[in-house]
């Protein structure tokens, strides 16, 4: 029982964070129909310039701030030169190349500024280990689930509720429609997309404590996060989340159950099954793209 | 007619086995290569084999150069990508026609190395990557050499620390899942065996995992009170926060994957986690580490010895340049085969061991310079790695 | 027959419009003044929906003027067009079916929702009032509505961005006849209360007998303009749009 408690609480850590980078593709996806694939360097940015940011003395409220700041300049910027220029109709697909190739320079670029070395961001929620039940936990770990699950229920609230998330789901429908009620399409897109990145910056904040800053962190979490986005249903904000702590509990147990080596085979198998049987993820909606 | 045929034959003969022979012949430059990761999440490891080479460059220099040749280092980046380690070695070999090259961190790239060595004949000095495979190569004659540690014998050494410090006899190993690690772990149970015992308990990891609690809470199950790790400081941290999450602290000894930022990552939660090494720059320094050392910080400007990463790399890579020094001297000549043959004559006083001699020909194991007597076992204490006797583990040693 | 302002709203001036290597709009110049009902018709593929998009900003024109409020706005984007009081109920409708009635009816007062307001907010009751059913059907997916319907709600967006200048693409297209109807009788009552509309429409028949104006667009070009009226009386339109044929000799094969 013990055992089980403790890999649902890791699982939940860890699903937590695919949750908020699935979150930010789903963002992206539901205002331009494109996503920055290096979204997982929006992560490395927020927190490898939080830990630069206190190396120079900033205090870290300031630095992680500023780090946000850059992560969404980051968003805007690539939105602007490496995705519209290659999403001019909703069939484009050039972005997906032009994202992954900035996402290799960047890693690249940090690389030589940070570093190679893994390094800590100090937290209060990673000092002691919490026991509930007889399980460990940091108090971090269980903040990330439940920052996923916040930003989730706002995000939904915004595109429900507010002037501007009901101009992104118009812009995303159909944007000559939503051209045509004043909506500065180019505008929603660099929106989206900051919006996107400044939360993959401070997820980035939010996660380093527990998983170490590295110019490499963003690579395998982007992977897993968008293989969650797709399995959840992109177009799905509490699909995605829901994949995601799912998809973090099941990898807990089946390390602790089988072994670690099945972890991943069992993992995306389960994640290709699903398309299998869902193509547009398990709460997606059936995209029709006008040709 | 038949005589013109004949000189014909044995002229074109002739030819071609200069042509086959040449490089044989050919007189190398006097620099030395190295295919290292300067760039990439071990830039430090590269950085660590360049500042010793380059220390031990500097020294021979000043006092005239080897054959009356000053020496240069030629540093290439293989950011742990085994085919451009080839590609360096190509380089270095034909188009710099280096005398040698020196090995990096990965042993991935030293293993794609070992083919390509022999092949063309260029002596390689390994200087960190510690697979065992990558000397006890098979290869007849074998152009690796290595001046660093030897996976086959830090795993006996672990094995003989762990023994020495469990008490109830159980022992578990968790290691990862990369060449490296899969690497040890025959290497470990090999050692296990000559001990008479057996693991309690054998987990891996992979790469990037935040959260080990399903694999030590197997371990804690097993009854283990010492565990052996085989890894890098980013999973090395994890390992002993999950550690702490399941409130288990069994005694830590590591290979050298720990060597690096452990501390900083891990908090007090490092304290006590014991690590091999073949040198250590902390604590109290002798006087000619001391020399050394200065020479080290003037140049790169650093402030204390904490900043040198992979410490041990440094001095290998110290002592296998002045190996090769000594060997390029005895072969009298910018020949690859002649220094081959030269640098199992060599002996040396180095910083980390006494090389007498460094390498011996009858032995295949001895194509590694430093012996297993030569490991050490440093232990973090307050965000340091510092030999054990200057710990407060010290007594277990 | 209200009296017509001598107030140019849009001057078009050599309208071209290229799709790739084909000329869809080759040279079109039209005029409308404030509080006229301006019909555009003419066949299929003629060029009178490209014409449209050109004015609005959907489609970059490839050369000419479109004065608007005494600036050239051919180079600006659709929703610029918009903020400066243009608005254009495209074909097809394009309302946004995944939202909800309401959704579409804020994002019709997009440009005005977080200024004005107040007045929006009354201005939906105006709306409710012309249409009765929005107001029952008010947060229902708009998507699951009737063709009539979503046009009905389409002309209520398109209204409440409070256009100087309204036009509308293919009103007809897909609905019943009972309903085209209606909605001709509901153009023509705004456009009694003073909005000026630009109505293009395959129903040649239907647009001519609202509207003050009409231009005839044939091949890209326009082929004729006139008075709306007297435009229905001539023999070229009443036979090439109104179904009307001339008398033809029957040959000797009974061919007519």
């Amino acid at each position: 029982m013990q055992t089980a408690l403790q890999y649902i609480f890791s699982g939940l850590a860890i699903g937590g964070i695919y949750a908020l980078v699935a979150l930010g593709f789903h963002i992206m996806w539901s205002t331009a129909k494109a996503v920055n694939f290096a979204h997982g360097d929006a992560l490395m940015l927020g927190a490898v310039l939080a830990i630069m940011g206190i190396d120079v003395g900033l205090p870290i409220a300031l630095a992680a701030l500023l780090a946000v700041a850059a992560s969404c300049l980051f968003g805007v910027i690539l939105e602007r030169y490496a995705v519209r220029p290659f999403a001019k109709t909703p069939t484009s697909i050039g972005w997906m190349l032009t994202t992954i190739a900035v996402g290799i320079m960047l890693e690249a670029l940090v690389t030589m500024q940070f570093g190679g070395f893994s390094r800590p961001l100090p937290s209060p929620g990673v000092d002691k280990a919490l026991n509930i039940l007889g399980a460990g936990v940091y108090p971090q770990e269980l903040l990330i689930p439940a920052v996923a699950v916040a930003v989730m229920l706002g995000f939904v609230w915004m595109q429900r509720s507010t002037l501007i998330g009901r101009a992104m789901q118009a812009v995303a429908f159909d944007r000559n429609a939503a051209a045509l009620m004043g909506i500065d399409v180019n505008r929603m897109f660099a929106i989206s997309f900051g919006l996107a990145s400044a939360l993959g910056g401070a997820a980035g904040i939010l996660v380093a404590p527990v998983t170490q800053a590295s110019a490499q962190m963003g690579l395998i979490l982007g992977l897993k996060g968008f293989a969650v986005a797709i399995i959840g249903g992109v177009t799905s904000a509490p699909g995605v989340v829901i994949a995601g702590l799912a998809f973090g509990i099941i990898e807990k147990f089946v390390e602790g159950y089988i072994s670690t080596a099945a972890r991943e085979i069992i993992g995306f198998s389960i994640a290709i099954l699903v398309l299998l049987i869902y193509p547009q993820g398990l709460f997606g909606k059936r995209e029709v793209f006008k040709v | 007619m038949s005589h013109r045929f004949a000189s014909f034959t044995r002229a074109s003969v002739l030819a071609m086995a200069a042509l086959l022979a040449g490089p044989a012949f050919a007189q190398q430059e006097p620099c030395i290569g190295n295919s290292g990761p300067l760039t990439g999440a071990a830039a430090f490891g590269g950085a660590a084999v360049k500042y010793g080479a380059e220390i031990a460059i500097d020294e021979i220099n000043e006092k005239g150069g080897v054959l009356g040749k000053k020496l240069r280092l030629i540093q290439y980046d293989d950011a742990g990508a085994p085919p451009r380690g080839v590609d360096n070695t190509r380089r270095v070999a034909m188009s710099d026609k280096c005398i040698a090259i020196l090995g990096g961190y990965h042993s991935t790239v030293g293993l794609a190395q070992v083919d390509l060595v022999n092949e063309i004949g260029i002596p390689y000095i390994g200087t960190i990557a510690a697979n065992t495979k990558i000397i006890e190569n098979e290869k007849s004659p074998n152009y690796m050499f290595r001046v660093s540690a030897k996976d086959k014998w830090v795993a006996h050494f672990l094995v003989e620390q762990a023994v020495k410090a469990s008490k109830n006899g159980k022992i578990a190993f968790i290691y990862e899942n990369t060449g490296w690690g899969n690497g040890a772990f025959p290497d470990i149970k090999a050692a296990m065996k000559a001990k008479g015992k057996e693991l309690v308990a054998a987990e891996t990891f992979n790469w990037n995992d935040q959260d080990m609690s399903a694999q030590v809470i197997r371990i804690r199950d097993a009854g283990a009170d010492t565990l052996l790790i085989w890894g890098l400081d980013r999973e090395g941290n994890q390992i002993v926060r999950s550690l702490d999450k399941v409130a288990f602290k069994p005694t830590m000894i590591a290979a050298w994957g720990l060597a690096g930022n452990l501390g900083e990552l891990a908090g007090p939660l490092a304290n006590g986690v014991r690590v091999m090494q073949t040198f250590s720059w902390l604590g109290e320094m002798d006087a000619k580490t001391k020399v050394i050392w200065e020479k080290i910080q003037k140049k790169h400007g650093l402030k204390d010895p904490t900043e040198l990463k992979m410490g041990s790399g440094t001095a290998n890579a110290y002592d296998a340049v002045y190996i090769l020094a000594k060997a390029i001297e005895k072969a009298g000549a910018y020949d690859w085969k002649k220094v081959r043959e030269a640098l199992y004559q060599v002996e040396h006083t180095g910083l980390v061991a006494n090389y007498k001699p460094a390498f011996d020909k009858a032995d295949p194991e001895r194509q590694d310079a430093i012996l297993p007597e030569y490991y050490r076992l440093t232990a973090w204490h307050d965000g340091k790695l510092l030999p054990i006797a200057q710990t407060p583990y010290g007594k277990s040693q | 027959m209200k009296t017509t302002d001598t107030d140019v709203l849009l001057d078009v001036r050599g309208l071209k419009i290229r799709y790739g290597a084909a000329d869809a709009v080759r040279g079109v110049d039209l005029q409308v003044r404030r509080g006229q009902l301006i019909a555009v018709i003419g066949n299929n593929g003629a060029g009178k929906t490209s014409v449209i998009r050109g004015i609005s900003g959907l489609v970059r024109p490839h050369a000419g003027e479109v004065w608007f409020k005494g600036v050239n706005t051919a180079a600006l984007g659709a929703h610029r067009k918009v903020e400066m009081g243009m608005a254009l109920i495209p074909e097809g409708r394009l309302i946004f079916a995944d939202q909800s009635v309401y959704d579409n009816l804020v994002l019709g007062a997009y440009t005005r929702w977080n200024r004005e307001r107040s007045a929006v907010m009354s201005e939906f009751d105006e709306m409710f009032e012309l249409f009765p059913f929005l107001k029952e059907r008010l947060h229902q997916r708009a998507g699951s509505m009737s063709g009539g319907e979503q046009q009905m709600l389409a002309i209520a967006r398109g209204l409440l961005s409070k256009p100087i200048l309204l036009m509308i693409d293919e009103l007809s297209l897909g609905l019943a006849p009972k309903i085209v109807e209606q909605l001709m009788t509901l153009l023509r009552n705004l456009n009694a209360k003073g909005q000026t509309i630009v109505l293009v429409e395959q129903l040649a028949s239907h647009a001519l007998a609202i509207a003050d104006y009409a231009y005839v667009i044939g091949h890209g070009k326009v082929e004729l303009h006139g008075d709306a009226k007297t435009l229905a009386r001539s023999p070229e339109v009443m036979e090439a749009f109104l179904g009307k044929k001339r008398k033809t000799v029957e040959t000797k094969n009974g061919e007519m």
